[in-house]
């Protein structure tokens, strides 16, 4: 992708982001207001300037949006991967508490990196796991969701 | 008298111990993605109700310092920040861990660290009462200015690359409506679920910005780069006198910048360390090679937001005024130990007022050995085969982000941050102004909608012109936003005209 | 090998399951608070937790659930298994007021009441730089110079915001209210003279340089040397009060074994201490009262509200 068409992208992406946000303004009508300041004015403010930003973005030539000097890796099958094995680890996080979803979804991390040997792994992070949990629950005292059904 | 004797208390063995016991608790659990300065200090609380005094402010100071500390090793070493503060070691520190160079990159992150808070210290000890008074005269219009003056910051910090950095804040602005308004009780862009009520906090937003985006980055460099070999050069090397000539003004104007920061009560450590970032990034001789592993970033990141424990001292001893959850935390066991904590606290107790300063100083000078532990102990957590250690790393990402105020929603948000943010940094977009917007954002609202209200029908006139601080704090940002948009024409005058 | 782990595994949870069936209580019991770490519900309830970790022979993990001014940690209260593992420190406001002008997941009949814990009256605090001295100088002033004098709250219809707005009423007052995010920063102000007025617990009195107007009780409490509400002919009492709560429909022995452990620890003599050094007050409930009183309360406070809002 050219530098111009990316830019073209970012910036109508924004505008459209600024548009949904724009909607969701609107719902609120009259507001229990104190002294006269209504509680959307300040976020329709801002919509409107990152709406303006896009389209600057979109069709400012490309020489102000130059490169951020990050070095960025080409994308191959592992990105998506890896984004299905970090929502399903929060999905599952959610659903199903600590346990079961921290030896899932630290396990598919490392399998999308490559990581080959199934049975070690899962050794590993179960013990590793359940350090974390002794961690999170003894030392720090913080309640971790367990199994909701439990 | 009492004073020398409160100060001398500090040194006492036990109270030796629990300091040291306390930065090192806080180093090690600041250096754990996403748990901060409040977790560690909750976790220590109970162990304060048994002893006396100074002996519980020698430990909550302990933990303090070394917690802000802590969270600049994880970030130098595996680029995740463990805590909002040390966002901005990350950018350079990372680098130069890559470079092979982590135990130096720690070493600048220590120093940088134990001067910054030794400078807030001196600061503390020599003009309490006159910089209490400093603070009592910042209202509304004097925060709104000076957090202004914070936004700019975006601008030098996304130099090259205006447009989409100011993008970028202005989104962070908008991520800090989510949840309820200040000014009704109405909540705003929760789309319709409860728990979004209470906003998006900073915690998950970094986790997932800073730690989660770098896993999925790692992904795939992986497969071109070599692992980053941080365990050939465990440990810590401090940087020579030779290495610091040229940086110390650097330094200096980095620990003023967060020992101000730190006097605001409602701020924060990350503030400071973003300020001061995007002041070294304006003006450091260096800063071409800022983001490819310079010192000098580290510098002013970790002496500014170390800085801030001084600091946010000041209002806390001298008014009862607490800055931030931490200093709440330890006026509350003042208050358990049957001292008064507010005004009247410094003539009525000197001994516990000098006691605790010294007890900072030297939690500031303990960071070192416990800095050295912490970073073995991190290294025998490195030596796990590169993909294994990135699961854990994810797991500790979701549990800090979910322990910081246990709501499920925050696991949500950190997945969602974390893959919006891997988006846009592919886009182009720098990541700190997000973080900025959204540390700033609702202080910035809340500011603005006071300064109207407290304005009323008075001409804008005179009631800027009432404000001489808010002026010059005015012409800073204006100063500051001018500067490279100027120097940026400068440059691309002179590179069309050769 | 693999077999032998997952024997062990199934061993565990069975031990787990069985071990469930045992006397309330058998394990640790969470405690959420709904605002952060080291304030004003904070510390007490930390008090609390302590000391009745040691009456019920099972640790007491506090939780801070941060968020919407309370609510979400309420939220999560209500929402949690009623088997008497989470409870709650809940104070007034969360479940009294907020209610009534926001929509929440719990209501009226969301709780089981164990126990009030602390109660005080709602006290209005004056900046000792303001131009009056008492009560009768500040409603002399404020009718002098309507819209003049400031009045901080830490949210809409809050318990900062009703009780000024009820004595404003009464009197014929107009202030400018004007939103803080926290009580410390109001205090900043109120120090320098930017706000004049500000009604919160009395916590603040002695930690801050500030004076107390007037007290919102009928009998006027020990230790508050001001007037109270009913001598200056406003005849609505105010209290800030803190108890332990859990979602509804708790079984009847959890619940007695809660209020009898609480009802030892809150009416002790150490507790009363200690309350006092942190500046708040113990004050044992128990759970019927407790019920009664919050009825009254939720009814009293949603006409007020109501009555503030149709003026708008």
């Amino acid at each position: 992708m050219t530098l111009i068409k990316r830019n073209m992208l970012s910036g109508f992406s924004i505008v459209l982001v600024a548009l949904i946000l724009y909607s969701q303004t609107l719902s609120m009508g009259d507001a229990f207001l104190t002294e006269g300041i209504h509680p959307m004015d300040y976020p329709r403010v801002l919509i409107g300037l990152l709406a303006v930003l896009g389209f600057i973005i979109a069709f400012k030539p490309s020489a102000s949006a130059c490169s951020t000097g990050e070095h960025i890796a080409p994308i191959t099958s592992r990105t998506p991967l890896m984004l299905l094995a970090l929502s399903l680890y929060a999905l599952l996080f959610v659903y199903v508490g600590f346990y079961v979803s921290s030896v899932v979804g630290a396990s598919c991390c490392a399998l999308v990196m490559g990581w080959k040997r199934c049975g070690l792994l899962l050794l590993v992070n179960l013990v590793g796991v359940a350090c974390i949990w002794l961690l999170f629950t003894y030392a720090l005292k913080i309640p971790l969701p367990v199994f909701p059904w439990w | 008298m009492d004073s020398l004797q409160g100060a001398l208390s500090a040194l006492t063995p036990l109270n030796l111990g629990m300091n040291f016991m306390g930065v090192l608790v806080g180093m090690i659990v600041g250096a754990l993605p996403g748990l901060g300065s409040v977790v560690a200090i909750t976790v220590c609380l109970p162990f304060t109700f048994g002893m006396d005094a100074g002996t519980a402010m020698a430990l909550l100071l302990g933990v303090y310092c070394g917690s802000i500390c802590g969270g600049s090793i994880s970030a130098i070493l595996i680029n995740t920040p463990g805590t909002p503060q040390s966002a901005c070691t990350s950018l350079d520190g990372f680098p130069m861990a890559k470079a092979g160079k982590s135990a130096k990159a720690i070493g600048w992150a220590l120093s940088a660290s134990i001067a910054g808070g030794i400078f807030s210290c001196l600061v503390l000890s020599i003009a309490t009462p006159t910089l209490a008074a400093f603070a009592l005269e910042f209202g509304a219009l004097e925060t709104f200015a000076l957090i202004l003056m914070g936004l700019t910051c975006i601008s030098s910090i996304s130099a090259g690359n205006q447009m989409k950095g100011l993008a970028a804040g202005v989104m962070g602005l908008l991520l800090a409506c989510v949840g309820g308004s200040p000014f009704s009780s109405e909540s705003r862009f929760t789309f319709g679920l409860f728990s979004l009520n209470s906003g998006i906090d900073l915690v998950p937003v970094i986790v997932g910005v800073f730690a989660l985006s770098e896993v999925i980055t790692r992904a795939e460099s992986m497969l071109y780069e070599g692992r980053v070999e941080a365990t050939s050069t465990s440990g810590v090397t401090l940087p020579s006198m030779k290495e610091w000539s040229g940086r110390y003004w650097l330094l200096l104007k980095s620990s003023i910048i967060g020992t101000i920061v730190g006097i605001m009560p409602g701020t924060g450590a990350a503030t400071a360390s973003f300020l001061s970032y995007g002041e070294a990034k304006r003006s450091s001789p260096r800063r071409e090679n800022f983001g490819k592993g310079e010192p000098d970033s580290i510098i002013a990141a970790e002496s500014a937001n170390n800085a801030v424990t001084g600091g946010a001292m000041v209002p806390t001893l001298a008014l009862g005024i607490p800055g931030d959850p931490v200093t709440a935390i330890m006026l509350a066991t003042f208050a358990i130990h049957g001292i008064s904590p507010g005004v009247r606290l410094m003539t009525e107790n000197p001994g516990i007022v000098y006691g605790t300063f010294a007890a900072l100083a030297v939690a500031n000078l303990l960071m070192y050995p416990a800095c050295v532990i912490t970073t073995r102990l991190f290294n025998y957590f490195l030596r796990l085969p590169e993909p294994i250690l990135m699961g854990f790393v994810v797991v500790l990402c979701i549990l800090g982000s979910y322990g910081a105020r246990g709501n499920m929603v925050d696991v949500v948000v950190t997945m969602v941050a974390g893959v919006l943010a891997y988006v846009l940094r592919r886009q182009g977009f720098p990541m700190p102004p997000i973080v900025i917007g959204l540390v700033l954002g609702q202080q910035f609202e809340m500011s603005i909608g006071q300064m109207l209200l407290f304005k009323g029908t008075e001409s804008w006139l005179s009631f800027l012109l009432s404000s001489p601080i808010a002026m010059v704090l005015f012409l800073f940002s204006a100063g500051m936003i001018a500067l490279p948009v100027l120097s940026d024409t400068v440059k691309r005058k002179k590179q069309t005209s050769s | 090998m693999i077999r032998r782990i997952f024997c062990l595994a199934l061993m565990f949870v069975v031990t787990l399951c069985t071990a469930a069936h045992a006397a309330y209580p058998d394990h640790p019991i969470t405690l959420i608070v709904p605002f952060g770490a080291g304030g004003g519900t904070d510390v007490p309830a930390r008090l609390v937790a302590n000391m009745l970790e040691k009456k019920l022979g099972q640790p007491i993990v506090v939780q801070n659930i941060v968020g919407g001014s309370g609510t979400q940690g309420v939220a999560q209260i209500t929402g949690s298994k009623p088997d008497g593992y989470t409870l709650g420190y809940i104070p007034v406001g969360t479940v009294c007021l907020q209610p009534h002008t926001q929509k929440l997941p719990y209501g009226k009949d969301s709780f089981t009441f164990l126990g009030m814990v602390t109660r005080q009256p709602v006290v209005l605090m004056s900046s000792k730089v303001a131009p009056w001295k008492n009560l009768e100088g500040m409603i002399e002033a404020v009718r002098k110079n309507p819209n003049k004098y400031v009045v901080a709250i830490t949210g809409t219809a809050n318990m900062t915001h009703v009780p000024v707005v009820e004595l404003a009423e009464k009197f014929g007052l107009q202030f400018r209210y004007i939103p803080y995010r926290s009580t410390p920063e109001i205090m900043k102000d109120m120090i320098a003279g930017r706000v004049q007025l500000h009604a919160d617990a009395p916590a603040a009195l002695s930690q801050f340089d500030v004076y107390g107007l007037v007290q919102y009780v009928d009998v006027p409490v020990a230790n508050l040397n001001m007037p109270t509400t009913k001598e200056v002919g406003l005849d609505k009492p105010m209290v800030h009060w803190q108890g332990i709560m859990g979602p509804k429909n708790m079984p009847a022995e959890v619940t007695g074994t809660l209020a009898k452990a609480i009802e030892e620890v809150v009416a002790s003599k150490e507790f009363a201490e200690e309350a006092t050094k942190i500046s708040s007050a113990a004050y044992w409930m128990g759970p019927e009262a407790f019920q009664k009183q919050f009825d009254q309360e939720f009814e009293y406070y949603g006409g007020v509200l109501k009555e503030m809002l149709s003026k708008k």
